[in-house]
Order: structure tokens, then sequence, then C-alpha cells
């Protein structure tokens, strides 16, 4: 982000959200409910339900609005997802318990080392917030609970009166230590006639399953083709073909390209931390096959293996997992349990094989398996409003 | 007691994340630079097994390969000017890495992406192996996929040495969707095939 896009961001956060303890944001915002609470039909363990409400609401003057979810007994966690038009940006302001407490405010993550979710920098025009993000954050409680998300323009002035889309996700989970994850992976247009490739993705999906089997968490898959561009030019800016493409309610969507058109320097790329469950033009975790097949464009077992542990590092991303440690050695995910390391050798040896490490480390024989999660880790996905 | 906005506005702007999050990608030149610096890591030179790639240049490692191929083995990779700020001599440094660095199988597609779109005119030869050699593919589609990013001469060179290989039809496609009239040129004349 750019400094001065940085200052105006922080600006406005800094006036509609300055009142951590406060009501300020408590003036509700013009509403119209759409949609009423659903069952998705999605593979579920136990009890698992997934609830879904669509809203249509009004920005207030500082162009922010006030949501409301209704968490019930045996609820574990939400997702509320804000929308506004392509030109806008929505960023969280806070979040607020049923007693009124503010359990996450924007200016504790601003400057901080750790990251949380990336709601609270408005980076697009579609953001998720999902709560609890960590078994540090507590329990969700019964009762009503309080998201302020902001509209802004590409300048990040406040957008007053700006009509955002709304959707409350809330997940009913009686097992986090089980949960089944719908995948749904599209092939761009082209992709899937290479039969080389198409056994090249299978026999990594199976990598990414194998992975995530050994943490209770089970992939169903399901492949479907498209028209999308194999340059997967769409990847920072979203598409209304992806928003178009039918998806089972619920499920993640992988988009497996050529390469990544528009961004030259990446691999894989997740659409948000976390990204939201919702369609929209940004519901995707994108991939490009040819980097991963290397210097002979053959995807041959070495490759696939590390292939899969891309789509798994990647829809870790989605569901809200952040590096363990960034590149830098100077910034850190905010769980707990993994280790604040602070230079290459110490983070490569005490965090090396973790599935979300920033980076493969090979050798001429061979790479480090990246597979393993800890606890938090593995709490963050499992909580993940469609882990179910 | 909350800080007034004020000060809270320049306490968040000072203490601003290091790493700020633009889906994904990270930043790092100064940790690029610094780690090319501290961690040099003498080697004797490894050659990957393909004598085809090894025959490109004359593989000398670099002082600073340990750096080098833990910068080219990011998931999300190091923008190629980053790469190569902390490289004494970056051509020879990519073209090491290139032939040198097997796995992750994208950090020689990485290595080889900086050359043809910084060092195109230099590495001419090289590219125009990557899209005729089979079992260079890999190198020769993602060489074909960069060709807006290379000058003419070099452009022309690539695509009529591929024209007569078996990536004929991609250099085809994007011969005819590059905007320069030489590169088009080549789809009207007959080329022949490379024994």
């Amino acid at each position: 982000m750019r400094p001065a896009m940085q200052l105006a961001l922080v600006a406005l956060l800094a006036a509609c959200g300055g009142d951590k303890d406060g009501g300020g944001g408590k003036k509700k915002n013009p509403t119209t409910t759409t949609t009423t609470t659903t069952d998705t039909g999605a593979p579920t363990t136990g009890s698992d339900m997934l609830s879904v409400e669509v809203a249509q609401m009004a920005a207030g003057d500082t162009g922010t609005v006030l949501v409301e979810v209704e968490v019930a007994e045996g609820d574990a966690s939400f997702q509320v997802t804000g929308s506004v038009a392509q030109q806008g940006f929505v960023s969280l302001i806070d979040i607020r318990a049923p007693d009124g407490s503010s359990v996450a405010h924007w200016s504790d993550w601003w400057s901080s080392p750790r990251s949380l979710m990336n709601g609270f920098f408005g980076y697009d025009p579609v953001t998720a917030v999902q709560w609890p993000v960590r078994d540090d954050d507590g329990p969700l409680v019964p009762g009503t609970w309080q998201v302020r998300l902001a509209a802004t323009d590409a300048d990040l002035v406040p957008l007053s009166g700006e009509s955002m889309e709304v959707t409350t996700m809330v997940k009913a989970d009686d097992d986090l230590g089980q949960g089944d994850v719908l995948v749904q992976i599209v092939y761009a247009e082209g992709v899937d006639q290479d039969p080389a490739v198409v056994a090249g993705v299978e026999a990594a999906v199976e990598r990414w399953r194998e992975v995530w089997a050994a943490y209770g968490l089970n992939l169903t898959e399901s492949y479907t083709t498209s028209t999308l561009d194999p340059d997967l030019p769409f990847t920072y800016t979203g598409a209304d073909e992806v928003a178009q493409l039918p998806k089972p309610e619920g499920a993640l969507r992988l988009i497996v390209g050529e390469k990544i058109g528009n961004e030259r320097f990446t691999y894989g790329i997740s659409a948000g931390i976390p990204g939201t469950a919702i369609d929209s033009r940004h519901t995707y975790v994108v991939l490009a096959w040819l980097v991963h097949a290397g210097a002979d464009g053959v995807l041959d077992p070495g490759d696939t293996s590390l292939m899969g542990e891309t789509m798994a590092h990647e829809v870790g991303h989605y569901m809200g997992l952040y590096h363990p440690v960034e590149s830098d050695y100077t910034a850190w995910d905010a769980l707990s349990d993994t280790v604040e390391c602070t230079g290459a050798n110490g983070c490569e040896s005490q965090l090396g094989s973790n599935l979300m490490f920033p980076y493969s480390i090979c050798d001429n024989s061979g790479c480090v398996a990246a597979e393993d999660m800890t606890v938090d880790q593995v709490a963050v996905k499992q909580r993940y409003v469609s882990t179910l | 007691m909350v800080a007034p906005v004020g000060q809270r506005f320049v306490d968040a702007v000072a203490g601003s994340r290091v790493v700020q999050w633009r889906w994904e990608v990270t930043v790092l030149l100064w940790t690029w630079a610094t780690a090319m610096a501290v961690e040099p890591a003498p080697e004797a030179p490894k050659l990957a097994d393909d004598a085809q790639l090894s025959e490109v240049v004359d593989v000398a490692e670099p002082p600073e390969a340990e750096a080098l191929r833990r910068a080219l083995s990011m998931r999300h990779a190091v923008p190629c000017a980053e790469l190569e700020a902390g490289l004494q001599d970056p051509v020879a440094a990519l073209q090491w890495a290139v032939v040198s660095i097997p796995q992750p199988p994208w950090a020689a597609m990485h290595a080889a992406e900086c050359l043809a779109v910084g060092h195109g005119d230099v590495v001419a030869a090289d590219l125009e192996r990557w899209v005729t050699d089979p079992a260079l593919k890999g190198l020769g589609m993602q060489t074909l996929g960069l060709l807006p990013h290379l000058s003419e001469g070099v452009a022309v060179q690539v695509t009529r040495a591929a024209l007569a290989g078996e990536l004929a039809d991609r250099a085809t496609r994007v011969a005819r969707d590059d905007e320069r009239p030489a590169v088009q040129a080549l789809l009207l004349a007959p080329v022949e095939a490379t024994p």
C-alpha cells in the first residue's frame, strides 16, 4: 500500500474507529435483509451446519456499516463478508462481543509485526472477516456480536451512503477436531486438454489430501473446466467470470492456470487472508502449474509433491493462516505456538518443515517436506467457517 | 484511556508494518541484500543432471550462491530487481542458478525469467536454446510467454527458432498476439523445420 494511502486509511479508521470501549458505532445502518438461513448441503460431520444471511446495507456518514451477528449456543465461528462496487474498498474497524467489549480493533494490528487478518488493511472491494481466529480469542459466546466495516473509494475517502452487500455466515460445529472441506478445482481454458497436466494436478491433490488428513482435515474435491484465461490475468482484480462460475455453497475454489499473467513473481495466490466463502469476483486461490513443472516442463513426482504442498499452503492462507515468519524474519503470525524466530538458520531449523513456511528448503537431491502444522494452525483451519 | 486521534494517527503511521500484505506478495529488498552480504556459503559447483542445461554457460558458482538459492526458493517469488541487487554479476549468477538449482522447480524457472526479462539481449542464445530443445520445454514455454518483454531483435530470433520446433503452435499464438510487425511477419514466411 502506498504511504499516502496508508495515511488516508489511518485517518479514516481513526475517525470512525477510535472509540475502542464506547458505543460510538452503534447507530444502525439502513438494512434490507434479502436471504435467510440455509443449510449448505455440503458433507458434514455430526450436527455441523452453516447458516447464511445476506443483507443490503447503506454506509453511514463515516462510510461505516454496523453488522450484527446473532450467535447461538453451539456456534463455533462466524464470517462476515462486505462487498462494495469494484472501485471501492472494504476494511474492518472492529469486532465487539455481546458484552460490548472490543475483541479486535484495527489500531491493535495496524502497526504490529504480527498478523491476524487482512481485513484491517482494506485491500479489496470484497473483504472477509472471520471470528474467532485463534484459540486465544476465546469461545464464541452466544449473543449479538457487532462487526463494523468501512467503505472507501480508491483514495480511501469514506463512501457515505455507499451500498454494501453484507453476507454473514455462522457455523455450528460440535467437533473442531475433525473437519470436512469442500474444494472446487477449476481448470482454466485448455489446461485440462493436456493429460499430463491433469495427471499432475490430480497427483498434487493427493499430496494435499495426505498433508491435511494427518490433522483431521478431510478434503473433498470436485473438478470443473472453464473458459478462464490460463494466464490468470484477474489475480489481483477479481473477475466477473469467476463470480459467475457455479460453485457449491461454502466450497473453496482453486483455479489452475498455466501462469499468473499479471504477476510474474508468484506461483500461487490466495485472494484473501482469510478469503470469503461466498461467491464473488474474489473467491479463489490461483495456482500456476508451469513453474511447478520446472525447466523440463514435466510434472514428475517430486514436482507434484511440491505442487500439492503449494495447494495446501495457499488454501491455508485462504482459511486464515499467515506464514509463521515472513521472509525477512521480522514479522510473524499472531499464533502463540509458532516460534518467533529471527534469522534464516534458526527459522529453517525450527519451522522449515511447516506447511506455511514461506519458502522451500531444497538441495540438489530434493526438498524438505513442508507438511507440519501446529495445534493453533490446525485450529484456525478447523474454525474457518466452511470447514464443517 | 484512548490516546487522542492525532497522536494515534502519528503512532500508527510511524509504526506501520514492515511487511504489508498485498495479496500476500512480500517485499524483501533490504533483507535480501543483507542476506546476500552475510550468508554466502561457498560450495563446490553442483550441476544439474540435464546435460542440455549445463551446456548453456560456464556455470561457476557465484559467491552469493546460498542466498540466491534461498531467494529463488520462495513460494512468493522475490522480484528480479531485488534478486539482482545483491549479486555481483547478475547474469552469470542467474545462469548458474538455471543450470544448478534443480529444486524447487520454480527456482530455475524464476532465474530464467529474470534473465529473459532483464538481460534478453545478452542471453539471446540461451533463450533460443530453451525454445527449441525438447528437454527444456518448461523454459521454452515460459520464454515464449515473455515475448512482449524481449527486444524486437531477440523476439524475432526466439520466435523464428520456436516456429521450427516442437513449440511451433505456441510460438504461432504468441507471435500473432505480438504488436510488433517484425514478429508478426514471421508468420507470413514459411519456416523450415530444424533437422
